[in-house]
């Protein structure tokens, strides 16, 4: 089900009047309810594949109490090895299979050997990396000893398949999500007002800013050969945009929904594009991603407490890894390795952390070199994007080979009515982002008549894209 | 709660309001604005317009006939009202505003395949819903309507722009205001030219047409003898043609089968549509079998 379609319009309330009128005063009941409404969610996209995460539910939920009697280490070990390599095995086998196997083909015919193994036609499920990654979450803070294991399985599953999340984050640690599970919510108006408030700000993010974006970048980047350097450029810069509302819209949905029934997700998101360096832009982008790396991998490996040499190479599995999270292609691989490199030179020098406030604070412009740091941090990440959104490397190496051809003719493109408003409509988003980037999104705080939140309706209403959308990007992750 | 949902109520009503003023102030625009489908076109058509003869049908005629070719060759001042995807729902729809218009006693309609297209309304339909209100309209989508999707779009307002934005939309409204009218409808009288050579010169088409009269072709008829209008059916030509056209023939009044009278690949941009020598070439035809033969009232 997807958040921007009739059917979520229509799913949401109905969830909403049950869980709060008919399940509210029995807890374990509304949790079954969030599970229930869950799998439905899930399943409307397609129900085979809920298999799979009861499955995922079932054998966390039991390594989880067995590791809590479990004393000895070495059969702890083996209990965090077996949920690890369900998970990253279900992953792995969705996600990864058939690249390893075109790669290990193509590497044996560079050395002579012509291998003949058929590709599978692997559909893969919504939103996996993302359970995955949550339930994960949940067997190694058990392992470590950071959280108690759980001994409801209703609550357990509602955790794993919380919908407002389950597809495309933010990835939620057990720590912060699971406990809410256990505790009777109570209904808090200016909760669910901000929670009303989040989902029309990220329904406007994606309808009106990325689905329009998408409509030049989709444009540009299938027939770059038309195009030339200037048009590129601008292609690049839309798919910036592009992906920013399109997944940070779905956060904003995905943590409005939340609010509704009484839970509190972590921030995803944080005005990444104001960053003042490329440190600064990995602290508010994919915030639940990168933290998550953060802690169950880079932290585990020695993190920047080690010597210089294991520092850059931390670095750069963190950063190669997370670019292989987003898909099976080289195209992310050099994504994130790219990303690498931007960062690299910050950590070395220990200044990866000296940007750690809001940019301009108490100011309502940014000083001429907070605007520079701000433009060239924008541009470093407009040319990763690039790799990200390229089919192939080859195109990806084509677009930006024209990009440096360079030219300032814009092309008027093939979409005729796409002509007008998308510079306008991207100056506006920043304008809002800019005057909102010290609360949690723009429209956190209004007034008792709402009239910013229905200014947003009426633009959604005129600008939404309702007949050309697209599905939210991250979905295929 | 209760504050909640008074705030809820509060949205709720403000969105009503909103869907209402947009839904009048589009379909004002698009009344009153520079025309960007043909729809929107004959919606806007005076008695003032008038023409000797109109071409409707889908594709098959919008790249065609060409209407000023035929005006060079004989004075006679026509349209041509195709429109890609159009069923004959559509054109009976055309056809309806445009007798109701008083624009022309001669009709062109171009039928096919499409004869089998009894109860549901081609892609096109969703150029008329600006106009679901005008009760004529709405009494014929009301019978197309078995799945109670287009009374949504007449009951609920703004959802048929929403839905359909990129058609029917702010950014359609813009060019219209603008006054970018389609661009063919003054230079080409509603001709679109296509380029380029038929690529599969093998591939056959083949079609069965049902035995049953099409209710639509039926009112059509029926509308045209009531109000004295000259009423032709035609089929374009077909590259490799390889079926027959007969219920048509024992059906339609004043049909004409140009179906196989273009054999030569160089004319086809596939098999169904012409490119554009050979829209000139079929043009001829036509205007020597209707326009050049007939005198017209």
């Amino acid at each position: 089900m997807l958040f921007n379609s009739i059917d979520f319009a229509i799913f949401l309330p109905i969830v909403f009047i049950l869980y709060w009128f008919f399940t509210n005063k029995n807890l374990k009941l509304q949790n079954l309810l969030i599970v229930l409404s869950s799998y439905i969610f899930y399943g409307w996209w397609d129900w085979r594949f809920l298999s799979l995460i009861l499955f995922s539910t079932v054998i966390d939920y039991l390594i989880g109490i067995n590791l809590s009697k479990q004393e000895s280490q070495t059969k702890r070990k083996i209990l965090l090895w077996t949920s690890t390599l369900v998970n990253l095995g279900f992953l792995g086998f969705f996600k990864y299979y058939n690249f390893f196997l075109d790669n290990f083909i193509t590497a044996f015919s560079f050395f002579g050997t012509n291998i003949s193994v058929n590709s599978l036609n692997i559909i893969l499920p919504v939103g996996i990396s993302f359970y995955t990654f949550q339930t994960l979450s949940y067997t190694i803070d058990v392992y470590k000893r950071k959280l108690e294991p759980t001994k409801e399985f209703i609550a357990f599953s509602a955790f794993v398949s919380f919908f407002p999340q389950l597809v495309a984050g933010p990835i939620e640690r057990a720590t912060n999500l699971l406990p809410q599970f256990y505790t009777k919510r109570s209904f808090d108006n200016k909760n669910a007002m901000i929670g009303i408030r989040q989902i029309v700000w990220g329904l406007f993010k994606k309808v009106v800013i990325a689905d329009t974006c998408a409509q030049y970048a989709n444009e540009i980047f299938n027939t770059y050969e038309i195009y030339s350097s200037t048009t590129l450029i601008i292609g690049a810069v839309c798919f910036t945009f592009q992906i920013y509302c399109d997944f940070s819209g779905y956060s904003d949905i995905a943590i409005g929904s939340s609010r509704l029934f009484g839970f509190k997700l972590m921030k995803n998101f944080n005005y990444p594009y104001f960053s003042r360096d490329i440190a600064e832009f990995w602290r508010r982008w994919h915030i639940s991603l990168s933290t998550w790396f953060r802690d169950y991998l880079y932290i585990p490996l020695g993190g920047s407490k080690v010597e210089k040499y294991k520092v850059i190479r931390n670095v750069f599995i963190i950063f190669i890894v997370s670019g292989f999270w987003h898909g099976a292609n080289w195209t992310f691989i050099v994504w994130g390795t790219l990303n690498g490199l931007y960062f690299l030179p910050s950590m070395l020098n220990n200044k990866n952390r000296r940007h750690l406030n809001i940019i301009a604070e108490n100011k309502n412009t940014p000083s001429l070199k907070e605007l520079c740091f701000m433009v060239k941090t924008f541009i470093l990440v407009v040319f990763a994007w690039i790799f990200f959104r390229a089919e192939n490397m080859q195109t990806a190496i084509a677009y930006i080979k024209k990009i440096f051809v360079f030219s300032l003719e814009i092309e008027r493109l093939r979409i005729e009515r796409y002509s007008i408003e998308i510079f306008p409509l991207i100056f506006l988003l920043i304008i809002i982002e800019w005057f909102g980037r010290h609360k949690d999104f723009p429209l956190f705080k209004d007034n008792k008549y709402q009239l910013k939140t229905i200014i947003i309706i009426l633009l959604i209403l005129v600008l939404g894209n309702f007949s050309d959308m697209n599905d939210f990007i991250y979905f295929q992750f | 709660m209760r504050i909640f949902f008074k705030n809820i109520a509060l949205l709720s009503i403000a969105l009503i309001v909103m869907s209402i003023v947009l839904d009048k102030s589009y379909t004002y625009i698009h009344y009153n604005g520079a025309p960007r489908n043909i729809p929107d076109y004959i919606m806007g058509l005076k008695k003032k317009d008038s023409f000797d003869y109109v071409v409707l049908g889908s594709s098959r005629v919008l790249h065609n006939i060409n209407i000023n070719l035929i005006e060079q060759e004989t004075t006679k001042k026509g349209f041509n009202f195709g429109i890609p995807g159009s069923s004959v729902f559509e054109i009976k729809l055309s056809v309806q505003q445009i007798v109701k218009r008083k624009i022309t006693k001669n009709i062109y309609i171009q039928i096919d395949y499409i004869w089998n297209e009894f109860y549901s309304g081609g892609e096109c339909t969703v150029d008329w819903l600006t106009y679901i209100n005008e009760n004529d309209i709405w009494n014929e989508f009301h019978k197309i309507d078995k799945n109670n999707e287009y009374v949504l779009y007449k009951k609920i307002p703004f959802l048929r722009y929403c839905e359909y934005g990129s058609k029917l939309g702010f950014r359609e409204l813009i060019m219209s205001l603008s006054n970018r009218k389609m661009s063919v409808i003054d230079d080409n009288k509603g001709f679109v030219p296509l380029f380029g050579k038929i690529k599969n010169t093998e591939k056959t088409m083949k079609y069965i047409l049902k035995d049953e009269f099409n209710p639509h072709l039926k009112d059509i008829i029926e509308l045209c003898e009531k109000e004295n209008i000259n009423l032709y059916f035609f089929t374009s030509p077909i590259y490799n043609f390889k079926g027959n056209n007969k219920v048509l023939k024992n059906s339609l009044p004043n049909y004409k089968d140009f179906s196989n009278v273009i054999p030569n690949s160089k004319y086809y941009q596939d098999n169904t549509h012409l490119n554009n020598k050979g829209s000139k070439y079929f043009t001829k035809l036509f205007m020597n079998e209707y326009l050049k033969e007939r005198t017209h009232n």
